[in-house]
């Protein structure tokens, strides 16, 4: 347990470091006493702040909002895959597996290309398309794969594949009647970007990501349940049709909002639950709990690279996510050790 | 106490177990055995709640096994299936420790795990990864996993119903005896009833205080093992000539085949 709690520590400071210096780093590089300063005044421990105005407004309203969002967004697409991967028993399973990514992707597509705009509140077209675009196909995908009242995970998996081939050809449509202007926008769409991040649209992310994401976390136990076999969670007392469900609701809920506010943002969900694995062996319950913090640090973290590598433009974030997770994938999928653990 | 109802189960076309009824009751060893396909596996499956009937029901304490909560269940039985899958590299004690899940985060957890890794004498695969162990020793594993799903330390001590699918399949001449000795103090000492599917006849007539026979979906023979282990009975659900012996010490019968002819 302590080698355990030391670990955690070490992830949680290292988040700690990671949002800092996400803060303070960037085309406008700030001060990090300006960074405590923010930080003390906005608790309330100091009354004045020494400041300057440029500095506060671009910690207040720009690096502050998008780093909780970064941190937010993170850690809750990193616990979707973990539940996915302990659902499906295989440590290769994706969030997009049910559905979810390609349909927000075909709903973003309808609304740059066709271009629709909610009457009410046109700022929220997208995110709202593409939000129910992804539930849209993970409802479907969850019909799809009843089998006499019962959720069948294998034909979860197939039905799955069939929808997101589905989801991607009307995309696919989509992109070709498309003038270049919305081409660009779609695919930079696809790429990602924490670039819409503000303080409007974060208790949103709060409340349709995170919180999921944290009653996720206490499916430890019960996905270690069904690592031994659904029939073996159910002798164990989990009520296995019920948790099927709960975990494709919150792993829908946290992917469609995540990507309908950033768009498309590879191999957190895959890769952060791996490297927990690595770090605390395969207990879901250690495995959640450090998918939330690595996950966090890592999304923050590629921001940060995102925003200043090519500074003052800005790279989009899923380039940076593969680039780094797919050379990681593979060195993993190459080692050994670990060859026989999958 | 176990009450099975007109039990049948189908799938499609096939007949499966047709309309068993048997009452079973706390403190006794009950042998399942018969040929393969018989439904002895699926017999078990019904009364653990993993399969529901498509007739009849099965009672446990005068409650539908369907009616029961999983968690309130999942505390007073366990089952030690044939096969589990788990291929994440869990270390053995974190797989035993699983026994305890229905019990939340109790104080006795602890000592409970150990004392069934003790008493199932696998004390020296606790820091071992349960994916290189061998099959033997899985069983082992998950033998103690099932124990501790039914340990309490309460005052007060329900009857446990202790469901075990051919838990000597991968065991040694030792481990087999030591096993179903443990299974044997449980059902003397703490209220159990066991029931076993075996194949190996000759431990069901060393262990079980009452076997029952099943051939093609029925139950055909219930009785003590005296009454059970005949010639006649014998070639009526096997198809073979038997020879029956008597153990030099115990008294149970011991079975083989006839080779005369």
């Amino acid at each position: 347990m302590g080698v355990v709690l030391i670990k955690m520590l070490a992830l949680g400071a290292l988040l700690i470091g990671i949002f800092c210096l996400s803060v303070v780093a960037g085309t406008v590089p700030i001060a990090w006493t300006s960074l405590f300063d923010i930080l003390l005044h906005s608790v309330g421990i100091i009354e004045e702040t020494t400041v300057p105005s440029g500095e506060a407004y671009i910690i207040n309203y720009l690096r502050l909002p998008r780093s909780i969002f970064g941190v937010l967004v993170g850690s809750s697409m990193a616990i979707a895959g973990a539940l996915m991967q302990g659902l499906f028993r295989n440590p290769l399973a994706d969030p997009g597996l049910i559905g979810v990514s390609s349909g927000a992707a075909l709903g973003a597509a309808v609304v740059i290309v066709l271009g629709f705009t909610l009457p009410l509140a046109p700022v929220l077209t997208l995110p709202v398309f593409a939000f129910c675009g992804g539930v849209l196909a993970t409802v479907i995908v969850m019909r799809l794969s009843m089998i006499n009242g019962r959720t069948n995970i294998g034909n979860m998996l197939l039905a799955g594949i069939a929808i997101n081939a589905i989801a991607g050809s009307g995309t696919g449509l989509l992109v070709y009647v498309a003038n270049d202007e919305q081409l660009r926008s779609l695919t930079f769409w696809t790429m990602g970007s924490l670039g819409s991040a503000n303080w409007d649209n974060l208790p949103f992310l709060a409340a349709l990501a995170f919180l999921p994401a944290v009653i996720g976390l206490s499916l430890g136990k019960t996905l270690n349940a069904f690592l031994l076999g659904e029939n073996e969670a159910l002798l164990l007392g989990v009520p296995v049709e019920k948790i099927k469900y709960l975990v494709i609701v919150i792993v829908c809920l946290i992917i469609g909002t995540c990507v309908s506010l950033t768009g498309m943002i590879g191999f957190i969900g895959l890769v952060v639950p791996h490297l927990c694995r690595m770090i605390f062996g395969p207990d879901n319950q250690k495995v959640l709990l450090g998918s939330l913090l690595l996950g966090a640090s890592l999304l923050v973290g590629a921001d940060l690279i995102s925003r200043t590598i090519v500074s003052p433009a800005e790279l989009p974030i899923g380039i940076v996510t593969s680039l780094v997770g797919g050379p990681f994938f593979l060195w993993l999928l190459f080692q050994k050790k670990f060859l026989g653990d999958l | 106490m176990l009450r099975v109802e007109n039990v049948s189960v189908r799938f499609g076309k096939a007949q499966i177990l047709s309309e068993i009824t048997v009452d079973f009751e706390p403190g006794k060893i009950i042998a399942l055995c018969g040929p393969n396909g018989a439904g002895k596996s699926t017999l078990l499956k019904v009364i653990s709640g993993e399969i529901s009937s498509t007739g009849g029901q099965v009672l446990w304490d005068n409650q539908s096994i369907a009616d029961w909560k999983p968690n309130q269940l999942a505390k007073v039985r366990a089952k030690l299936s044939q096969e589990s899958r788990l291929s994440f590299p869990f270390l053995t004690q974190e797989v035993v420790e699983m026994g305890r899940y229905p019990y939340g985060n109790s104080p006795d957890n602890p000592t409970i795990v150990e004392e069934c890794i003790h008493s199932v004498q696998i004390d020296h695969l606790i820091d071992r990864r349960y994916d290189t162990l061998s099959g033997g020793e899985k069983q082992r594993v998950h033998f103690a996993r099932v124990l501790a799903q039914l340990s309490s330390t309460e005052e007060t001590k329900p009857v446990k119903l202790l469901l075990l699918d051919e838990p000597t399949s991968a065991l040694d001449l030792k481990h087999q005896e030591s096993l179903l000795k443990l299974v044997h103090e449980l059902v003397r000492n703490d209220n159990f009833l066991v029931i076993i599917v075996l194949h190996d006849l000759n431990l069901a007539a060393a262990w079980s205080d009452q076997m029952v026979m099943m051939k093609n979906g029925q139950l055909k023979y219930s009785g003590t093992v005296q009454e059970v282990c005949t010639k006649e009975v014998l070639e009526d659900v096997y198809d073979v000539k038997t020879v029956i012996l008597q153990h030099p010490s115990s008294g149970r019968p011991i079975i083989s085949v006839d080779r005369t002819s």
